[in-house]
């Protein structure tokens, strides 16, 4: 029905920028969730684009059409907020039907498309009732009805599952995912919950202090993310850090590793080498959606840097990890950097293996917890942290000692300095 | 010499309109009020051309010259601020919004206010206003005014500073039984009790009651003869004889102790309305803070004093605040009680006294100047009252 | 909104609970006793609050040579209704009661719908000169009472509305507006902005959605700002004094003083009189109260 096309897109607010330069094409009926931590300035995209905000610079376009001044109603959008904001003096079908009466639609017309609507979404029963009276996943699916009733060329989702609990939050996924299906039109998601973008994107934006990190598929984000932010960001448990220096033994290259890196975005948020921009190089193919401008920063802030200095001040008797080269192509354009190197808690394999594999990581487990169907396992290797997850039942006791290797097709690596991967 | 209002509104909307009309043109046409330097110029260029041509096209005169410009000065940068603003702003909607009510408020409240700072620097009593309604002039006081607050006492018995202690002291003894009886009330009401709701309501009638009635109704009960608390006092003497030979008896409330009549009478006026404060505050105050205590093991009154009072500190200080301009501002009670013409002056405050200044003794200037006195006094105390607000606001929002 | 209104008004009453300890029995019999030292308590209170009004009842219902009198029973003997008909009959009384029903009505009407749009532009916009206009507003709760009726009244006389309803009308329409404006913004505050902005999507103006969405949601606030505006109208007299002067236009508060300050006390005439103006008022006041203590307290607050 419509593409949504952000050209350049800054907010504003005096000196304090929200957000940087947002470009991004969204193709007819895609599902787009924007994903990054509170702050990032994800929700005040959303609402630049449904009209509630002013955009400081650049465009927003809706099926082509310049949008920046038109007003909210004629954008042919609706929204679902992150409290609902059902009128609360209306029932659920003078809420549903709001914004038809407020067209002057004929009053057949609005009968037929609440009721239509109220049929997809099971609400027959619920029509007469205020919204007080409702359960939270009730608001919450006439929340969305009162969306769907408008016909809308773009559905806006303002993280709407964070009210809800745990189980009923599944529900709705699931039930947001079928309606997409059914209804064919554009949505753009914001949250910031990780496995909602995972589950329900086509495509994900991971925002973070405003600037565009990373867009791709779920998949792509997974597979190859561009920068430690979007690693430590995407996928749970959170991706194993290890600080370390490539070291060059004739053919073979390694990775010597010497310490536990700041892991995930919230130590990234507060260091600063997740606001970084993701570069773009040659060293490192990225997605063909990604969209990031070249410009370099300052590289690592102060903070970050004393931080990573005062661990590896610390004596380690460390561990060497051989690359393969097909990971990291040019080794030598990165010997005696600081790297980072990323391995997810699934790639990290428990137990002894064959000879070919080389790499043995002697590790001490520290706890272990049960997950039912799989164990958490938090290993030590002197004083590098490792998270692994295997099967249940690991039958093994805190302190007993843990050979592990890494899946080296899966290894990622990071330039500590700008954040940036550099393996293929 | 301050015109009517009436007056500059004809003179500020025709030459505001004229100004406005030829300033809009411009403003559209040439984006002139987008120059940093015109907002300046157009202030000082536009009244001194415009004063001229007063003088020159209407035979005002040149000695009205320094008047006109000064009107002049005054609409022109109203207008250009109001372009500047207003108009160009994006803060139209909100101004507009508001512009009923502020109009109001400074045609009925403004307005009035700085026609009595006005006559305070003037002279106007019984002698001077035949003249003032005749020629519209007054002659000017200056400061005396000012000066004869101080030194002249308003009243035929108390002045100033007799007058500012007893107020004091009447606001300080309301304030302090108010909230200490509507706090006793509300915690008496916080209690899972039956019949709640018909406590709560019959407690509150004395606020509800026209004020008017609840006063007059409690000045009948301290009437000297038919009154209840005399009745009861003769009553209890005639049971207890040995009682009158302690001195206890009827009293002539009205006559020998006004204040206290009035006094005790505005103390069961005002604790209802500190209950009902206090008691939404209570209700706001989450349980689980008393769960907490209870397991630390606090008892009623340690539960009382460090979790009850500093929680519904940020609901009780603006409800004192209030109360305290309104009991040093309140002239009902006592007016009421002793109001009447040959009613004493012992219980007068200085609300009551300004009132009494100026429409029992006709001295209006003396009580415009009365009147800023107070308002000054008042202002200081509420800057008071929320420096310490806000200090105990700051310290529960970290 | 009326969600958040009732969790605030449905109390916990846990204040004086005291923590368990001893025996069942003897606990039993402590809650017993502080139970009756409440109950005690409150409705000695309660007898004080509501005696003269009891008072006033019983003196209107005396017969008129016992009006004045030292028997302090609240229903005397040979009850009758004479003082009521007295008053009916040979004062204007309804005429009294018309007149400041009509102004307070009026008044309070104006003072409301001022105040809401203005409380609106204070509760969700942000512009240049809002803090100084609601310390303006603040400062306007330290004028003396006695400070504005001198020009209030020559305003009123050069307009030709000396004992005139349009005269008062003026005089009291924005005495209240200050406190009005103040409460209501505290109740705007509490309303979550996403609901104007849901309805800016679903296709209404900004002002669309404050007569849509946010008047209808306030309902509450708005009878306490009502309230307040009735109240201070119709128990004004310090104004009515100096601006009415026939005793066919005054306003019941004048008129029941005239009863009151004659000579001779109409002691019973002044009873029946204010009888009949208290029970208005009390109804309206006891219906709106339990909106009052939220209205009071968010106001007061979020201020």
């Amino acid at each position: 029905m419509a593409n949504v096309k952000f050209i350049n897109v800054t907010k504003r607010y005096g000196e304090l920028v929200i957000l940087d330069g947002i470009n991004m094409e969204i193709k007819d009926r895609e599902f787009v969730v924007i994903v990054g931590p509170s702050g990032c300035g994800k929700t005040t995209l959303l609402r630049m684009l449904a009209g509630l905000e002013e955009i400081s610079e650049g465009g927003i376009y809706i099926d082509n059409k310049f949008v920046n001044q038109v007003h909210p109603s004629k954008r042919e959008i609706a929204m679902v907020f992150q409290d609902y904001a059902l009128y609360p003096h209306m029932t659920v079908a003078e809420n549903m039907s709001f914004a038809l009466r407020l067209k002057k639609m004929p009053q057949k017309e609005v009968k037929h498309r609440v009721s239509e609507a109220a049929g997809t979404l099971q609400l027959q029963k619920l029509l007469d009732r205020m919204p007080r009276q409702l359960s939270g996943g009730q608001r919450q699916r006439v929340a969305i009805g009162r969306a769907i009733v408008r016909k809308p060329k773009v559905f806006l989702f303002d993280e709407p599952l964070s009210n809800l609990d745990a189980k009923l939050r599944e529900e709705m996924r699931v039930e947001i995912a079928k309606l997409h299906q059914r209804l064919t039109s554009t949505v753009i998601y914001v949250t910031h919950d990780q496995v909602e973008a995972m589950t329900l994107a086509g495509r994900i934006m991971v925002l973070n202090r405003g600037i565009v990190q990373q867009i791709g598929t779920p998949i792509e984000i997974y597979r190859k993310p561009v920068n430690l932010f979007v690693a430590g960001f995407i996928g749970s448990p959170t991706m194993n850090f290890i600080n370390g220096k490539i070291e060059i033994n004739g053919e073979d290259v390694y990775f010597k590793a010497s310490g536990t890196a700041p892991q995930g975005p919230e130590q990234g948020a507060s260091g600063g080498t997740a606001a970084l921009r993701p570069q773009v190089s040659e060293a490192m193919p990225t997605t063909s959606s990604s969209v990031g401008r070249n410009a370099t920063r300052p590289q690592v802030s102060p903070a970050c840097a004393e931080a990573s200095a005062g661990r590896e001040a610390m004596p380690t008797t460390s561990f060497r990890i051989q690359i393969p080269s097909f990971l990291l192509p040019d080794a030598g354009a990165h010997k005696n950097k600081e790297i980072v190197l990323g391995i997810r808690p699934d790639d990290v394999r428990v137990g002894k293996f064959s000879d070919k594999n080389r790499d043995v990581i002697e590790t001490v487990l520290e706890v272990s917890e049960l997950l039912g169907h799989r164990e958490n396992l938090y290993l030590k290797a002197q004083d590098i942290k490792i998270l692994a997850i295997v099967e249940a039942f690991f039958n093994q006791s805190p302190g007993s000692a843990v050979p592990v290797s890494f899946n080296h097709e899966n290894m990622h690596l990071f330039d500590k300095g700008n954040g940036s991967r550099i393996s293929v | 010499m301050l015109y009517s209002i009436y007056e500059v509104i004809w003179f500020f909307f025709i030459v505001a309109f004229g100004i406005l009309a030829i300033e809009g043109y411009f403003y559209y046409h040439f984006k002139f009020y987008d120059r940093k330097w015109f907002l300046p110029a157009g202030a000082v260029f536009f009244p001194l051309a415009a004063s001229f041509a007063c003088a020159f096209f209407l035979d005002a005169g040149y000695s009205r010259l320094p008047a006109h410009f000064l009107y002049f000065f005054i609409s022109e940068t109203a207008i250009l601020l109001f372009f500047r603003h207003v108009v160009r702003g994006r803060f139209l909607l909100p101004y507009l919004l508001m512009a009923p009510a502020f109009v109001g408020l400074a045609l009925l409240l403004a307005y009035p206010f700085f026609f009595e700072v006005y006559l305070s620097f003037h002279d106007l009593k019984l002698t001077t206003i035949m003249e003032w309604k005749n020629t519209g002039k007054l002659p000017f006081a200056g400061l005396r005014q000012f000066v004869n607050v101080f030194t002249v006492p308003p009243l035929a018995e108390a002045g100033f500073w007799k007058l500012l202690i007893r107020t004091l002291l009447w606001t300080f003894i309301n304030i302090f039984f108010h909230v200490l009886g509507g706090f006793i009330l509300a915690l008496l009401l916080n209690n899972k009790i039956r019949f709640k709701g018909i406590y709560r309501t019959l407690l509150v009638v004395p606020w509800a009651m026209p004020q008017v009635v609840a006063v007059l109704a409690m000045r009948g009960e301290f009437h000297s003869q038919y009154g209840f608390i005399n009745v009861m006092l003769a009553k209890l003497v005639a049971w207890f004889p040995f009682l009158a030979g302690l001195g206890i008896g009827p009293v002539q409330w009205l006559s020998d102790y006004p204040l206290m009549t009035c006094t005790l009478i505005n103390i069961w006026l005002g604790i209802p309305f500190m209950m009902v404060v206090i008691l939404g505050g209570l209700q706001s105050i989450s349980s689980s803070y008393y769960d907490a205590a209870d397991i630390d093991g606090a008892g009623y009154f340690q539960k009382l004093r460090y979790i009850t009072i500093p929680l519904i500190k940020p609901v009780l200080m603006p409800a004192i605040t209030l109360g305290t301009v309104w009991t040093f501002n309140n002239i009902n009670v006592i007016y009421l009680v002793t109001g009447q013409s040959g009613g004493t002056e012992q219980a007068d405050i200085l609300v009551s006294a300004l009132y009494k200044a100026a429409f029992t003794y006709n001295r209006y200037s003396y009580s415009a100047a009365f009147a800023i006195v107070i308002f000054a006094i008042l202002l200081l105390i509420s800057v008071f009252y929320l420096r310490t607000f806000d200090a105990a606001k700051s310290q529960y929002e970290r | 909104m009326k969600d958040k209104l009732k969790m605030q008004v449905t109390s916990h009453y846990r204040i004086l609970r005291s923590p368990a300890r001893g025996g069942g029995k003897s606990q039993a019999r402590k809650k017993l006793i502080r139970n009756f030292l409440i109950h005690f308590g409150i409705i000695l209170f309660s007898i004080v609050c509501i005696y003269p009004l009891l008072r006033i009842f019983s003196v209107s219902i005396r017969p008129g040579d016992r009006v004045i009198s030292t028997d302090l029973s609240i229903i005397p003997d040979s009850a009758a209704l004479l003082s009521y008909a007295r008053l009916l009959k040979e004062t204007h009384f309804l005429r009294w009661l018309w007149n400041s029903l009509i102004i307070t009505m009026t008044t309070s009407f104006i003072g409301v719908s001022l105040a809401s749009t203005a409380a609106y532009a204070f509760s969700r916009f942000k512009f240049p000169g809002k803090k100084f206009a609601l310390l303006l507003l603040l400062s306007t709760q330290m004028i003396p009472a006695g400070m504005l009726i001198l020009p209030l009244f020559l305003m009123i006389m050069k307009l030709g509305l000396i004992n005139t309803y349009l005269g008062m009308i003026i005089a009291y329409s924005v005495s209240s507006l200050p406190f009005s404006i103040w409460i209501l913004k505290g109740y705007y505050d509490t309303i979550p902005r996403s609901l104007e902005e849901a309805a800016l999507v679903d296709g209404t103006s900004m002002i669309g959605a404050f007569y849509r969405i946010i008047l209808p949601l306030s309902t509450p606030a708005l009878s306490i700002a009502f309230l307040f505006n009735f109240t201070m109208a119709w128990n004004e007299y310090l104004v009515a004094r100096v601006v009415l002067f026939s005793s066919k236009q005054y306003t019941w508060t004048l008129g029941l003083f005239e009863l009151q300050g004659q000579f001779i006390t109409q002691w019973g005439m002044f009873a029946a009189g204010s009888m009949l103006v208290t029970i208005p008022v009390l109804l309206v006041f006891l219906y709106s109260s339990k909106w009052l203590i939220s209205g009071l307290t968010l106001g007061s607050v979020k201020g």
